[in-house]
C-alpha cells in the first residue's frame, strides 16, 4: 500500500527526476522511476518508543504491530506514510517495518 | 517486515524515492542497493537478484484491538507524536490506481483488495471478499488457510498458514488436519498440542500494485 503520492502532491516533480536522473545506476529495470530524491522520505533509523499509558494515539487509529519474543511494539500507520520505513529491532532480531 | 540481517551483515533502508510498478522501492545506506517492497528482491545494485527475509511477525488492527491484545505494548513515537496526518484518505477511495494505473489483467478490478503471497517461486493471491469467515486453497504439495473476519477493514490483516496435510471444517471450528489444532479466530492463531500450522508471510494489497509486479499470478478462486 505504498505508493509516495502524498509526496508528489509537492510538485517539482520534473525537476526533481532531472536532478536525480543522472545518479541511477545503469542496471536498474526500465519499470523503475525515480520521483523523488533519496532522502526527500526520511527513514527512521533509531526510533523511540512511549508506553501504552503515554501514548497519544485514537482507538480507531490503524497501527503495524509486531510481537517478538515476548515484547509488543505498534507503530502508526500515519506515521509510516511519512517515513515509509523504521529500522528496528528486538533483542537480537533486526527488521524493516514497512506495510 | 523484512529482516535486516542481511549476508553477515545489518544493513539499513530508507526509501530510494523511486517506484517500480507503483510499488515502493527502497535503498540500503551500505551498498546502496535498490530493493522492491513487493518482492523483497534486490532490482540493482550489489545485491540485484538477491532476496530479503520476510518475517511473518506483523498484523494490522486498530489501536484499541492491538492495546487490547498486548496492554504493555511501546508505541513508535517521531517528534513527540505517536500517530501522523492521513495523507492517503483520497487514493484509498478512488477506483484508479496511483497515477491513473490499471491492473495487469482484468481477472479482479484494478483496486480490488487482495491477500497475496509467494510459495516456492509462485506468485499467488485471493480476493479479500472470499476469505471472510476462512477459505482453504489446495496447492501441489500443501493447503493455505486464509482468514478475514467477516466485515473486516481494508487495513486489517489477513492471517495466513500453511500446512503439508492440510485444513477442514469440524462442527463449524477450522482444523488442521494432521495435528489437530484448531483455529480461534479472537486471537487468529491455531492452538493445540503439538507444533501447529505455521503462519506465512504476505501482502494485504490492491490488485493492480500486485499484479503489475507479478504478472503471473495464479488468482484463487
Amino acid at each position: 500500500m505504498i505508493q509516495l503520492q502524498h509526496l508528489i502532491s509537492a510538485g517539482a516533480l520534473f525537476l526533481l527526476t532531472v536532478t536525480t536522473a543522472c545518479a541511477q545506476p545503469r542496471d536498474l529495470p526500465r519499470e523503475f522511476e525515480q520521483l523523488l530524491p533519496r532522502g526527500a522520505i526520511a527513514a527512521i533509523r533509531h526510533p523511540s518508543f512511549v508506553s501504552a499509558k503515554d501514548a497519544d494515539i485514537s482507538d480507531k487509529e490503524w497501527i503495524l504491530g509486531v510481537h517478538i519474543d515476548g515484547e509488543a511494539r505498534a507503530y502508526s500507520l500515519t506515521l509510516l506514510n511519512s517515513h515509509e520505513v523504521v529500522n528496528d529491532a528486538v533483542g537480537d532480531k533486526n527488521f524493516a517495518a514497512v506495510w | 517486515m523484512y529482516d535486516r540481517d542481511y549476508s553477515g551483515k545489518t544493513i539499513n533502508f530508507e526509501a530510494s524515492g523511486g517506484l517500480i510498478n507503483s510499488s515502493l522501492v527502497m535503498q540500503d545506506d551500505e551498498t546502496n542497493s535498490y530493493w522492491a517492497i513487493m518482492s523483497g528482491e534486490s532490482i540493482a545494485g550489489k545485491f540485484k537478484g538477491t532476496k530479503l527475509t520476510e518475517l511473518p511477525v506483523g498484523e494490522k488492527m486498530q489501536w484499541k484491538e492491538w492495546v487490547k491484545k498486548y496492554p504493555n505494548t511501546q508505541v513508535l513515537s517521531v517528534q513527540g507524536k505517536e500517530q501522523g496526518f492521513d495523507s492517503y484518505r483520497r487514493y484509498f477511495k478512488d477506483s484508479q490506481g496511483f497515477r491513473g494505473q490499471s491492473a495487469h489483467d482484468s481477472r479482479l478490478k484494478t483496486k480490488e483488495p487482495i491477500f497475496a503471497f509467494k510459495h516456492n517461486g509462485n506468485a499467488i493471491a485471493a480476493a479479500h471478499r472470499k476469505l471472510e469467515g476462512g477459505a482453504i486453497f489446495v496447492l501441489a504439495d500443501g493447503s493455505v488457510f486464509l482468514y478475514r473476519r467477516k466485515g473486516a477493514d481494508l487495513f486489517e490483516s489477513t492471517s495466513a498458514f500453511l500446512s503439508p496435510t492440510g485444513f477442514e471444517k469440524k462442527d463449524g471450528t477450522w482444523v488442521e488436519k494432521e495435528t489437530g489444532c484448531s483455529f480461534d479466530a479472537a486471537s487468529a492463531a491455531f492452538a493445540g498440542d503439538g507444533e501447529c500450522a505455521a503462519r506465512i508471510g504476505g501482502f494485504d494489497t490492491f490488485w493492480y500494485n500486485w499484479s503489475l509486479n507479478n504478472p503471473d499470478t495464479k488468482l484463487l478462486k
